[in-house]
Formats: structure tokens, C-alpha cells, sequence
């Protein structure tokens, strides 16, 4: 438990830093923020004043090197972009984008298990068939075309949903919520949806064949001689067996969602996490994109070492190991 | 949690039902966002123009784009590098200061501070002095022409305020200083910050002790960045928006259809063009430099079919030009507006005459996202060329590599659009882009265009008081270099502005949304 | 000659045959499948025009809508785009480059993968663990973070005329990159069960040089999951490469693909002219399908733990 720690933490590191290292490396190929702060019609000389002042002048190691140093104690510089500290900025879109993603991780579960549950115990049913279906054609489209079609129907025909921003936010300390407000929880519709449309489709197949599976190992045929009714075998017995795989799936599907979040954000202008890269990645602002990569290191890094820790609490087999 | 919820919607529609009854709110939305509060942090003309509503300068723009007073009552010249400026009296920012002569001094001297943005715009000036609490003395460095065109752009601060916040110099990303600016900001102007959240959302409310006649009747104006071209149409197709600045040309049509809805039009200032290396001996990937023969950039030129790229590209909504110069801005000279005609016989003579009767390889760079389809209307250049033997190689960049790698002397063949903001006038758009590349001057015409008289005019344009003798060296200027194919010119984009019937705008070639001219049914 | 028809026949008698002749879903998809790729392949033979030579476009046909609707020409079925080109053949030409990059990009982590999990599997100790904790490391990074940080180096190491003309190997190798981490973990599984096995034993014994015993007799046994593996990759390729396209990190507009051609036909979504944007999305959505539900018979088929 201690060496897992250990390991874990010291590749929490490194990736950090390699991660930081190659960041440094391509910013200067980006462009040059100073355009963007200037204007068009300024100087030579004040362009190079500017650079000078945000250390743009320096060498990659040198500018890497800075960018530790002020890290470590939690300063990640100011945006070029919102000219704000990088921190506060990601601690301000950071509620958006895990809302979202929250939100759609409940709904993969919620939606996404039953229906796998469903076509394991029927696989030759209708309705099974045309959910097997309807779950290769969620493999099969990108979020982006998901979301524009949703908007074309929702806002621009029916008018019923809104086609951008998070809608009225609450304040709770430094969390903002769109949960507590009607128009929050309309705005949050759409992008689940398009976001969760991908993991629903996984979890049912992911449940589905760890059912078939387990249904047919000793255990649950034990079960069945004993004499209890095939509902609760599979219920109890073959569902929690699979569950297993479903949680750690989910829990390292949460850095793909992160990811997938950024396309979801452009479509639907959410100010999250997402949005706040791309912006970033257009305005070359250079302290945001090594302050996000960074941070979505650590925390890939770490829901990966979360999930170990729940499987070991949950498998007894290898807490022996 | 049930009650809770209940009462924050009953909440929430009475406020909502009580703002209905009389308040006038436009919401309005754009893709990009305000930098921040401060206006002497960047000189980037969206954000300027959307809290040129919240401060003023000494001078503004009018409806017709003509300087008119503001903050100064009056001015006047004592000698040639000599000004005096009279400055209006019972003016209140927003805190309720009074407006006074130390607040223009504070200005000058903050915005023109080393490493402000701005310090290049008010380079000229040599010293401000205080006369008396309402009047103020310039002095120049030497005789400039445009000053109160740059001062149109040069925002007023409330002194006071500004110590108040720590905020005395502009922000500074190195130190992080001044960033109290980044959400708050007093002016003196018609619309006061009520709150903004960067990124989501900035919100405006009219000032009722505005100096000025209010022409307009909005109370409110909530800003939204959208920055994806369908989700911003769909939010206003849809009612959540009433105002869209920049509907792109393809969505126009569908805009107007809708009823409630629809397209104010105006030129913009934007004249866009593609750039060449003219100097290099050599281009990449070949022995010689076609670019520098003057055969070849015309034979390039006729061979763009323009009205097709207006009438499949922009939809109607462009106006094929010849000189760099929009007809909105001054000594524009319409007799030099013809272009060379469109024919593809010609321009095959022309290459052949210039000894590429068989084309060549051209290297060619566009913006992905800087002007009005700029990647279809380089797409269809490359059709174009290849129909007269010349294959280009078309290279899309992101635009902030685009802006960076330009001016670098990187590019060959390149697109580019210049509108000669925020001067409005000749004198930005010749320095920029057809003066010789050196020191200052020419940064936009990297290894280009080079003509020893147009070099000689360019700073006898800026110092120049008498307008008829500016108007004979811009029309010389702009004929010398139309005529030797300085850049390809394309077209002047048009606005198309989207929005609500409801709203009446006034749709300026700068660009600019001065909201104090708008009313709301 | 007879050698093959044998094989054949012996092949239409196998258990595979049996399976897939007996599910008609399959089948339809097989088929769907083998018509796109077929267009795809052939594009510049069958497609009606050739839309990326530029010399024949005319920017007087664009934005002609489909020919079953007023205004539109039987010479462009489809419609066409903004630059005028044949909406119908820019989708065969994309489909082409969708195919080809998805190919690449899994044939590029298949092969790093499988070589990958080989050596783990074989050697075990130190350059197992090193191997697999690097795979941990990777898959902490979704695709599109390793898409932006593959293309911002591509941009250190190419020079600007030669930017557009690499972007397809730049995204086939951000695509394939992100993706090796699980044919490594397949193919180490199934040599550390081989490894085990008497006929290794017997031939390293014999010293058989490990590379002869890894090629010749672990390699095969693993075929089968890394078939499967491939097949679904495929889709999940072709289906990044579109995603990388809209945040602008596909291919570009000169070799555009399926992704390309919706990202430029997704500002035209509201303007009405659908076909623009919704045919190739169609195709996309057709063509990632048929390779799913393909890939997916193919898992259950050859999992013999599901039989």
C-alpha cells in the first residue's frame, strides 16, 4: 500500500515535469503572446520591452526552469490572455467542466448499467438488439456533430433550450453551481447529453460482457444449483461480480471525459476547463497552458491511484498479493 | 433543499417580472472577450471599442466617423507643436469625481508609461502641463498630424480611483500589478461596469449623470463571449441574444429570413489583400523570384476572379477594391479605385512575357480565422492560379502563428487585411504596409513593396497640417503603389450585423459598437 | 491453385464462415464496409469529378444544392461545397484520407504495442515493469492533449512549406501514439501464458534465438485479440481524427478528410445548406459504424471466453 503510494507519487512527478518540460519546448513555436498584447501597431522596441519583462527573451531551460521554481510554492504566473493568476483562473472554470463531467459520469452509470444489464440477461430480444444498435451508433459519432445537431433542434426550432454559457450560477465559497437554478440546470441538458452519449454506450457494453462472462463462471453455476431463481443470481451475484471492472473503467474514463469536455465546451461555449485551453492554445498564453497540463497531469495521475485504492478495498484477492 | 429551490425561483422571476416592465436590456455577444477593465492594458480595438462605453478620451468619433469634442470642449493650436486643450467642466465619473486637468495628466502619464501598450500612441507628445484645473497645455516633440485622431483612443481615468485601487500604472503581466482593473473600472462615459465575470459574462448599466444629451434608451447591456460562429448565430436565432456583432456572411440570409430578426449592413474599413516578398533573390523551392518581376504580381492579380469570390465567398457582402484605402476614411480619392480587370488570357500573356509562360510553385500562407472566410477565399485563389499554370501551396496557420511568422519575413505569399485602426487614416495604413521595412515603419511589409518616393511621402503625411497637400501625397502614394501591384488587393469586407428588430444600431466602418446611439423598442 | 481453393473451402467450412453467414446484420455491415472502402480506394476512378484539382474548379458552381432539389445539377448529385467542388467526390477522396490516416494510426500503435508487450511478456523483471508503468503514464493522457503537444512539436521540426504537405503523418502519429499502451497489455498477457508453455521451453532449449521464438511461435498465438483490438481501433481512429479536425488539428483543407469537410461544412449548419456539412457526416457515422459492428462480431467470435 505504502510502495503503491510511493510509485505513484514519484510518476506523479515526473510526469509533471515531463509534461512541463515538453510544454516549455513548443510554447515559443505557438506564436508570440506579445502580438496579442500590443496590438498591431506597436513598436519594435516596445516588443521587445515586453518580452524582456515576461521573460520571453530567455532561453526554453532558463523559462522551464522559472516556471519550477515559482510552481513549487504555488505560483503559477499571470494569463497573457485574462491577466489574471493562473491559479484563480483555474479554480474559477474548474466547477464547470467537473459539474459537467459529474454530471455525465451519473448519467452513464444510471442509463448505461441498466441497459447492460437488460441485453446480458436477453441478448436475443428486440429491445436488446436495438440497444446493442443504438450503442454502436454512440461509438460511432463525434461529439461535436452530437451537440450542433442538438442545437439545431433545442435552441434554433424549438426554442427550448439554451444554446451556450452555464445559464444563472449560485456561489457556494469559491465553487460556483449551476445545479440550484432552473436556467443552470436547462444549461447543463445539452452538454451532458452530447458528453454522456459516448459513455452510456461503453458502460452497457462494458456490463453486458462482464456479465456473459461471469454468468457462466462456477460461482454463479453453484448459485443456480442451489437453487436460487435466475434474478437473483444475476442481480446479486453476476451484477456486483461485474461492477468491479465498471468502476475502474468509470473511474479512468473521468480523464478521457476531461478531455472530450474541451469539444463539448467549443460547442456549447461552457465556460469551463476546456474552453479555457483552447483559448489559451489561440492566444498562445503560454502560464495557462503549462499551469492546465500540468494540473490535468496531476489529477489524471491521481484518479488513476484513487482507483487502485478502490479496487484494492474491493477485491479482497488482492489486498493478499 | 426543495424550499430553497422554490424560493430562489420565485426570486428570480419577480426580479425578472420587475426588470421586464420598463428596462431595456440588450444582450449582446461577440467570440471574442474584453481583455479586462483597464483601458490602457491592450490595444486591441474590440476591447476598446466595447469600453469606449464606459470611458472617454479628450476627443471621440461620431456617427459619421468625424472627430468630434468629448472630454475637451475645445482645443487650439499655439504654434505648430504647441496645443491647448480646453476641458469640459462638470463632467463626474461614475464615483462621482470630478472630471479635472489632473485627471488628464494622471492618463498621460500612466498610459504613456514605459511598457504601456499605449506609450507608442503618445510618443509625440513631449510634456503635458496644467494651465488651470480645466485647462491643459501640450507640448510635441515635433509637428504630428493625427493627434486627435490617436487621442480618440487615448481613455480618461478618475486619478483618485485609480490610487484608491493601486491600479496607477496599466497592468503589468510580469508583476501582476494592477490587477484590481480586471473586473472594475470608472469612467466618465454613458455606461458604467455593474459586474462582470471574465469569460461568461460583463454587464453594463446606463449612467444617468452622463455629461451628454442620453440619445439612446438602454439600461442595461450584458455582454456574452461565444466564441463557435453556429452557437452564436443559434443564440440569436433563438431569442437568448439580441445583438451579434459580425454574423458571418453563409448565416446572413437565414438571419433575415427569420422573422423578428435582421442584418444591418455597412463597409468596414477592412480592405484585405495578399502580401508578397518582392526583395528576396530567390523563393523557396526555386532559382528565381517571380514575385519581384511586376508582370507577374499583375498577371497573378487578373487572374483572381473577384467577383466570383464575392458572389460565392462572401455572399455579396464584400466590395472589390483597388487601393488600400476605404472610402469611408478621408482623402480617399475614387478615381484611383479601378481595379485591373479579371481575365485569364492577359495574365497567361503577362507570366509568358515574364518568361513563366509554363506558372510555378508558389508558397502561400493564410490565417485560419483572422478575416471573413479567409481560408475559403485562399482556397479558391489556389483554383484560380492553377487555371493560369501557377500551383500554390497553401498553408493554413493558427492566427496567432500567422501574426507572429508574418512580420518575421517568413512568408512568401501571403494574406493579410488592414483597416489603418484606430488612426483612421492613410498615414497608419501607408507606415504599416508600404513603407520600406525599417525600424518602425514598414513592420507590415516585410521584405515587400519598396519605392524610394513612396518612402520619401510617407512622413510628410504625418506631419502634414494642410489637408490638400496631404490629399495630393495619399493619392500619389496610393496610385504608385496600386500601379506597380504593391499587394494583390481583394476586397473591402462589409459588417453584417445581426440583431432583434427591436434594436436600432448605427453600424460604423471602424467597427466600433457606441452604444450611446442605440434605442431599443 | 489448388492449394488455395482447399484453403478456401476449408475456410467456408470454418466456424468463423458458420457464424457470419448466420448473422444478417453483420453481413449487411461487411458489405457496407467493403462498398466504402471500395469508393474510398478507387475515388479517383470512380468519383464523378476530381475536386482537388484546383484547375477544374469553378467557383461559379459552389453551394448548387443536391439534384433532387430545385436549382441543383445532375452533374453534382450531392451538391456542391463552397469552392464549387462535387460534394459526392470530395466525400470519396475523404474517406480515402479517414481510412488511410485510421489505418496508419492503429498499424503505427499495433506495431509499437504488439513489440512492446512482446518484450515485456518474454524478458519480464525490470523492462516489464519499465514498460508497463511508461503505458500507465500514457494512458493518463487522453488523445487530444497527446494531439496537441504532438502537433506544437511538429511545428519545431518543420519548416513552414512543408507544414500542410506532414500533417498526415503528424496526425497519424497523434493518433497512433495515444493508442499502443493496449496492444502492449493483450500481447504481454497472452506471451506470459506462451512463455510458459513446453514448446518454448523445448525450443530455447534447442537455443532458438528469442526473437525466432518470439516471431515464429508466441506472435501467432496472439493474432487473434490483437485482430479485434485493431478492428475497434480502427473506429475509435477515424472517429479522433474527425474530433481533432474540429479544435483544428486534422488534416487540413488541401487533403481533407471526412472531419475536415464537417468542421468546414459546420458553420454552413445554420445557413440551410445542409448538404454541406451533413453528407460527410453521414458517411463519417456510416463508415466508423460498419467498422464497429464488424470489429464488434469480431470480438465476440474470437473471445473464446464467450462461447
Amino acid at each position: 500500500m505504502i510502495s503503491l503510494l510511493a510509485t505513484r507519487l514519484t510518476s506523479v512527478i515526473l510526469v509533471m515535469l515531463v509534461v512541463s518540460a515538453l510544454s516549455f519546448s513548443i510554447f515559443n513555436f505557438l506564436g508570440d503572446p506579445v502580438n496579442n498584447i500590443l496590438g498591431v501597431n506597436a513598436t519594435l522596441a516596445q516588443r521587445d520591452e515586453l518580452r524582456v519583462a515576461l521573460g520571453l527573451d530567455q532561453s526554453t531551460f532558463v523559462q522551464f526552469w522559472r516556471f519550477v521554481e515559482r510552481a513549487v510554492v504555488g505560483d503559477f504566473g499571470v494569463s497573457y490572455r485574462n491577466r489574471q493568476p493562473v491559479v484563480d483562473l483555474i479554480l474559477a472554470r474548474l466547477p464547470a467542466t467537473l459539474e459537467l463531467v459529474f454530471c455525465a459520469t451519473v448519467i452513464a452509470l444510471a442509463v448505461g448499467i441498466p441497459m447492460g444489464v437488460y441485453t446480458a440477461l436477453k441478448p436475443r430480444g428486440l429491445v436488446s438488439r436495438s440497444l446493442q444498435f443504438g450503442s454502436l451508433l454512440g461509438i460511432s459519432m463525434p461529439q461535436f456533430l452530437i451537440g450542433m445537431l442538438l442545437i439545431l433542434v433545442f435552441s434554433v426550432e424549438l426554442r427550448w433550450l439554451s444554446a451556450f454559457g452555464r445559464g444563472e450560477v449560485v456561489k457556494l465559497g469559491w465553487w460556483t453551481t449551476g445545479m440550484l437554478t432552473t436556467s443552470g440546470l436547462k444549461a447543463l441538458i445539452m452538454p451532458t447529453i452530447t458528453l454522456a452519449v459516448f459513455q452510456v454506450s461503453m458502460i452497457m457494453r462494458l456490463v453486458r460482457g462482464e456479465m456473459l462472462e461471469v454468468v457462466r463462471t462456477d460461482f454463479v453455476k453453484f448459485a443456480r444449483a442451489r437453487g436460487l431463481s435466475d434474478r437473483a443470481v444475476y442481480l446479486t451475484h453476476a451484477l456486483r461480480n461485474s461492477l468491479l471492472p465498471v468502476i475502474t473503467i468509470t473511474g479512468l474514463q473521468i480523464g478521457s471525459l476531461i478531455a472530450f469536455a474541451i469539444v463539448v465546451e467549443a460547442v456549447f461555449q461552457w465556460p469551463g476547463m476546456g474552453m479555457l485551453i483552447l483559448q489559451a492554445i489561440e492566444f498562445a498564453d503560454f502560464p495557462v497552458m503549462a499551469a492546465y497540463l500540468a494540473f490535468v497531469g496531476f489529477s489524471f495521475v491521481t484518479i488513476n491511484l484513487i482507483v487502485d485504492l478502490i479496487y484494492l478495498a474491493v477485491d479482497p484477492r488482492l489486498r493478499a498479493k | 433543499m426543495n424550499r430553497y429551490l422554490k424560493l430562489l425561483l420565485l426570486a428570480s422571476c419577480a426580479g425578472f417580472a420587475a426588470g421586464a416592465a420598463d428596462a431595456k436590456t440588450l444582450r449582446f455577444a461577440e467570440s471574442q472577450e474584453i481583455s479586462s477593465m483597464d483601458p490602457h492594458a491592450a490595444r486591441e480595438d474590440f476591447t476598446l471599442s466595447l469600453i469606449g462605453n464606459v470611458y472617454e478620451g479628450l476627443v471621440r468619433w461620431n456617427k459619421e466617423l468625424k472627430i468630434e469634442p468629448a472630454l475637451a470642449e475645445s482645443w487650439e493650436t499655439l504654434s505648430d507643436t504647441k496645443w491647448r486643450f480646453h476641458l469640459r467642466k462638470g463632467v463626474e465619473f461614475h464615483n462621482g469625481n470630478p472630471f479635472t486637468a489632473d485627471d488628464v495628466i494622471f492618463s498621460f502619464e500612466r498610459a504613456g508609461s514605459p511598457g504601456s501598450p499605449f506609450a507608442g500612441l503618445l510618443e509625440p507628445i513631449a510634456e503635458v502641463v496644467k494651465v488651470d484645473d480645466h485647462t491643459i497645455d501640450m507640448t510635441l516633440k515635433r509637428k504630428y498630424a493625427l493627434l486627435l485622431n490617436d487621442f480618440a483612443g487615448w481613455y480618461i481615468l478618475d486619478k483618485e480611483f485609480q490610487e484608491s485601487i493601486g491600479a496607477q500604472k496599466p497592468l503589468d503581466l510580469s508583476t501582476n500589478t494592477g490587477g484590481a482593473m480586471i473586473t472594475q473600472g470608472i469612467g466618465t462615459g454613458p455606461f458604467k461596469v455593474a459586474s462582470r465575470e471574465p469569460d461568461v459574462k460583463t454587464v453594463f448599466v446606463a449612467n444617468d449623470k452622463w455629461w451628454d444629451k442620453r440619445e439612446h434608451n438602454i439600461d442595461e447591456i450584458v455582454y456574452t463571449p461565444i466564441a463557435n460562429n453556429a452557437t452564436r448565430v443559434a443564440a440569436l436565432l433563438s431569442g437568448e441574444v439580441d445583438f451579434i456583432r459580425n454574423a458571418p456572411p453563409q448565416d446572413v440570409a437565414r438571419i433575415e429570413a427569420t422573422s423578428g430578426m435582421q442584418i444591418m449592413r455597412a463597409p468596414h474599413l477592412r480592405n484585405i489583400f495578399y502580401g508578397m516578398d518582392q526583395q528576396s533573390k530567390t523563393l523557396p523551392g526555386l532559382d528565381s523570384n517571380p514575385l519581384a518581376d511586376v508582370r507577374v504580381r499583375k498577371a497573378i492579380y487578373q487572374a483572381i476572379d473577384i467577383e466570383g469570390i464575392k458572389r460565392s465567398i462572401m455572399r455579396d457582402n464584400s466590395r472589390p477594391s483597388a487601393i488600400m484605402m476605404a472610402p469611408q476614411l478621408p482623402f480617399y480619392d475614387a478615381s484611383l479605385d479601378v481595379r485591373f480587370p479579371y481575365d485569364v488570357e492577359a495574365s497567361k500573356a503577362l507570366l509568358k512575357e515574364a518568361g513563366y509562360a509554363d506558372g510555378f510553385t508558389l508558397p502561400m500562407d493564410c490565417p485560419a480565422g483572422s478575416f471573413i472566410n479567409d481560408e475559403q477565399i485562399c482556397q479558391a485563389t489556389v483554383g484560380m492560379l492553377a487555371k493560369v499554370g501557377i500551383k500554390a501551396q497553401l498553408t493554413m496557420h493558427p492566427p496567432v502563428q500567422f501574426d507572429t511568422e508574418l512580420p518575421a519575413g517568413k512568408y512568401s505569399f501571403y494574406m493579410l487585411g488592414w483597416a489603418g485602426l484606430p488612426t483612421l487614416d492613410a498615414y497608419n495604413i501607408i507606415s504599416a504596409t508600404f513603407h520600406t521595412p525599417t525600424g518602425d515603419l514598414g513592420a507590415w511589409n516585410p521584405k515587400g513593396y519598396s519605392n524610394a518616393r513612396v518612402d520619401e511621402l510617407t512622413p510628410q503625411i504625418g506631419t502634414e497640417y494642410d489637408a490638400e497637400k496631404r490629399q495630393e501625397m495619399i493619392s500619389e502614394v496610393m496610385k504608385l503603389h496600386r500601379d506597380e501591384v504593391g499587394k494583390i488587393m481583394l476586397h473591402q469586407q462589409f459588417l453584417t450585423w445581426g440583431m432583434s428588430d427591436k434594436v436600432h444600431a448605427i453600424v460604423p466602418a471602424d467597427e466600433y459598437t457606441r452604444f450611446w446611439y442605440y434605442t431599443m423598442d | 491453385m489448388s492449394q488455395l481453393v482447399l484453403r478456401l473451402k476449408a475456410f467456408g467450412n470454418s466456424e468463423l464462415a458458420w457464424r457470419f453467414r448466420n448473422s444478417p446484420p453483420v453481413i449487411f455491415a461487411a458489405v457496407v464496409l467493403i462498398v466504402l472502402v471500395f469508393c474510398a480506394a478507387a475515388a479517383n476512378l470512380i468519383a464523378p469529378h476530381n475536386p482537388f484539382d484546383p484547375a477544374t474548379l469553378n467557383i461559379m458552381d459552389a453551394r448548387l444544392p443536391p439534384a433532387w432539389i430545385d436549382g441543383g445539377s445532375s452533374t453534382y448529385l450531392l451538391g456542391t461545397d463552397e469552392q464549387g467542388r462535387d460534394i459526392l467526390s470530395t466525400i470519396f477522396y475523404g474517406m480515402r484520407v479517414s481510412i488511410l490516416v485510421g489505418i496508419a494510426a492503429v498499424a503505427f500503435s499495433m506495431t509499437i504495442g504488439v513489440a512492446l508487450g512482446l518484450i515485456a511478456g518474454y524478458l519480464g523483471g525490470w523492462v516489464d515493469t519499465v514498460i508497463m508503468r511508461l503505458g500507465d503514464i500514457q494512458l493518463s493522457f487522453p488523445t487530444i492533449m497527446i494531439a496537441f503537444f504532438i502537433d506544437g512539436v511538429a511545428k519545431i521540426v518543420m519548416p513552414i512549406g512543408m507544414r500542410e504537405e506532414m500533417r498526415f503523418y503528424v496526425v497519424i502519429l497523434a493518433i497512433g501514439v495515444a493508442d499502443w499502451v493496449q496492444f502492449a497489455r493483450t500481447v504481454r498477457a497472452a506471451t506470459m501464458i506462451e512463455r510458459r508453455k513446453d514448446y518454448v521451453a523445448a525450443a530455447r532449449i534447442s537455443e532458438v534465438s528469442g526473437v525466432r521464438i518470439l516471431l515464429a511461435h508466441i506472435l501467432p498465438n496472439t493474432i487473434g485479440p490483437v485482430l479485434v483490438l485493431a478492428t475497434l481501433g480502427l473506429g475509435v481512429a477515424i472517429l479522433t481524427e474527425a474530433i481533432l479536425s474540429f479544435l483544428g488539428l486534422g488534416m487540413p483543407p488541401s487533403q481533407p478528410s471526412l472531419g475536415t469537410l464537417i468542421r468546414a461544412g459546420n458553420d454552413l449548419l445554420l445557413s440551410g445548406e445542409w448538404w454541406i456539412s451533413l453528407f460527410p457526416g453521414a458517411a463519417l457515422v456510416l463508415l466508423v459504424l460498419a467498422v464497429n459492428i464488424v470489429g464488434d462480431w469480431l470480438r465476440d467470435v474470437l473471445n473464446p471466453r464467450l462461447r
